[in-house]
């Protein structure tokens, strides 16, 4: 029987010092994740995330072991959101700069186009001019 | 047995209301139902599925906070699902957009290349077009020098011939002439000066025109008086030769030299007493072969006029003879008698008459006239 309850201890306390130990990290993910720019809706999904870690948090000192579970459980699954929200962002960025760089490159050949139309007709008439010269 | 299952019918009936949150999502994903996110993200939709159904599931049971828990899991798979979705939409439009902006790079450098050409183009049209002008002008230089050139040499022969009019002295003979060409001269040279080379060649014309008019009157007229003086210059040496003999009375008159003979004669008679008187002025004659010889007798008052007359005739044919004799031909040779009709001095004395019977020998001016053009 004690050795049952010390087993149910350890696998407790490894169990919580596991949960610590992912709580920590998830703490330090939101960290860094914090400091990526983002649109409200990353920001809400982050402070979500920060909100279950919090929770979590509360619920490892309450030892409200299968309430952490959940809780962790939540916060993966919103890691995972808040990575894909912050990849779609980046993924934004990169269309609208890539959009922004089409429509540059478009402006800059149709210049082109339109200067080289121009020359071109300079050099008709200068074509004409010196045939017509004496 | 049977209350016991109307009793838990009853409790069956009276379950609590959905979850607002669960509402929320199901009214959430059938709005925004998509069916490429099943084909794009099969595994979070099933997932999401699965949540949603665990919640269903424990809300059926009564369990709010698993139902809630649940539905926030199955939201979150659901919203991941279509973030990463949209990931995917972004990413093929950011490609897109690449390969739009490499093919208008692309034309931008096809462009670039083509304007390269026609800026060589337009560069070598310049030069050429310079290159036309430059010879265009060089031409026309070339021409205006040769312009010059002939306008010059038109002017030069001018200046020529109005300094031939001038050292024929036009000025005396022909000033009207002289000055049109001068006048002329003067507008070549500013019509010169000012570039208008065919106005300058017609003045230069002109001018040569109204110098040889010039010319034409003054050249015969010049020579004329050169003519003139050179036989004035003769008579003087003539003279000086003549006024050696002390026995003639020698002058110029305005009809030439006047050599006047005395005491050739005896009294009343036709033949010379010596030709020694005589022989100095044939050789005159011979020395001067331009001169005419007119010899004329003269005698005093004393007789009939006739006689006289006929004296004077003789008198000179003898001293006519004598010039003959000295080859001087009869052709330049003129005897004249003039009797007592010109004397020099007074018949009432001797003296007088002996100076009245006299010859005069006359080298006769010639009449220089200008030659007729």
């Amino acid at each position: 029987m004690a050795r049952w309850i010390g087993v149910m201890l350890w696998a407790l306390c490894g169990i919580a010092h596991a949960d610590q130990a992912r709580i920590t990290w998830f703490t330090q993910e939101a960290r860094r994740l914090a400091k990526t720019d983002g649109a409200a809706e990353i920001a809400q999904a982050f402070g979500t995330l920060r909100a279950w870690i919090a929770e979590a948090q509360a619920r490892q000192v309450a030892k409200d072991t299968a309430g952490v579970a959940r809780t962790l459980a939540r916060i993966e699954a919103q890691h995972k959101l808040v990575i894909a929200l912050l990849d779609k962002v980046v993924a934004a960025r990169r269309a609208a700069e890539a959009r922004a760089q089409a429509e540059q490159n478009r402006k800059a050949a149709s210049a082109a186009h339109i200067e080289v139309a121009r020359r071109e007709d300079a050099r008709r008439r200068l074509e004409l001019k010196v045939e017509r010269a004496p | 047995m049977r209350w016991c299952l109307v009793l838990l019918v009853a409790v069956g009936c009276t379950r609590s209301p959905k979850p607002v949150e669960l509402v929320a999502y199901e009214h959430r994903i059938k709005s925004a139902y998509n069916s490429t996110l099943e084909v794009r993200q099969p595994e979070l939709l099933q997932q999401s599925v699965a949540a949603h159904r665990k919640a269903v599931t424990a809300w059926h049971r009564g369990d709010a906070d698993m139902a809630i828990h649940y539905t926030r899991l199955a939201d979150i798979y659901w919203r991941t699902a279509q973030a990463l979705s949209h990931t995917k939409d972004l990413d093929d439009a950011a490609v897109a957009y690449s390969r739009q902006a490499a093919q208008a790079a692309e034309s931008k450098a096809l462009a670039d290349e083509r304007l390269a050409s026609v800026e060589r183009d337009i560069q070598r049209l310049d030069r050429l077009q310079r290159m036309k002008t430059e010879l265009v002008e060089a031409n026309r230089t070339a021409r205006q020098e040769r312009q010059a050139n002939a306008a010059r040499t038109r002017i030069d022969a001018a200046m020529r011939a109005l300094r031939t009019a001038e050292d024929l002295d036009a000025e005396r003979h022909a000033l009207g002439q002289l000055n049109k060409a001068r006048k002329s001269l003067q507008n070549a040279f500013d019509a010169y000066n000012a570039g208008r080379y065919r106005e300058a060649n017609t003045a230069a014309d002109l001018t040569s025109a109204d110098a040889a008019a010039a010319i034409a009157i003054a050249r015969p007229l010049h020579a004329a008086e050169a003519e003139q003086r050179a036989v004035d210059a003769e008579l003087r040496a003539m003279l000086e030769v003549a006024v050696s003999a002390p026995w003639a009375d020698v002058r110029i008159e305005r009809r030439g030299l006047v050599v006047g003979l005395r005491e050739l004669f005896a009294p009343d008679k036709a033949t010379l007493k010596t030709t020694i008187r005589v022989d100095p002025f044939t050789r005159l004659a011979r020395a001067h072969p331009r001169f005419r010889v007119i010899v004329e007798g003269h005698t005093d008052n004393r007789g009939k006029a006739k006689d006289n007359l006929d004296l004077s005739e003789a008198r000179a044919q003898a001293v006519a003879q004598i010039f003959q004799a000295a080859e001087i031909g009869a052709d330049r040779l003129t005897t004249v008698g003039k009797g007592d009709s010109e004397p020099v001095a007074d018949n009432a004395t001797a003296r007088g008459r002996a100076l009245n019977r006299r010859v005069e020998v006359i080298f006769v001016r010639p009449t220089v006239r200008p030659a007729t053009p």
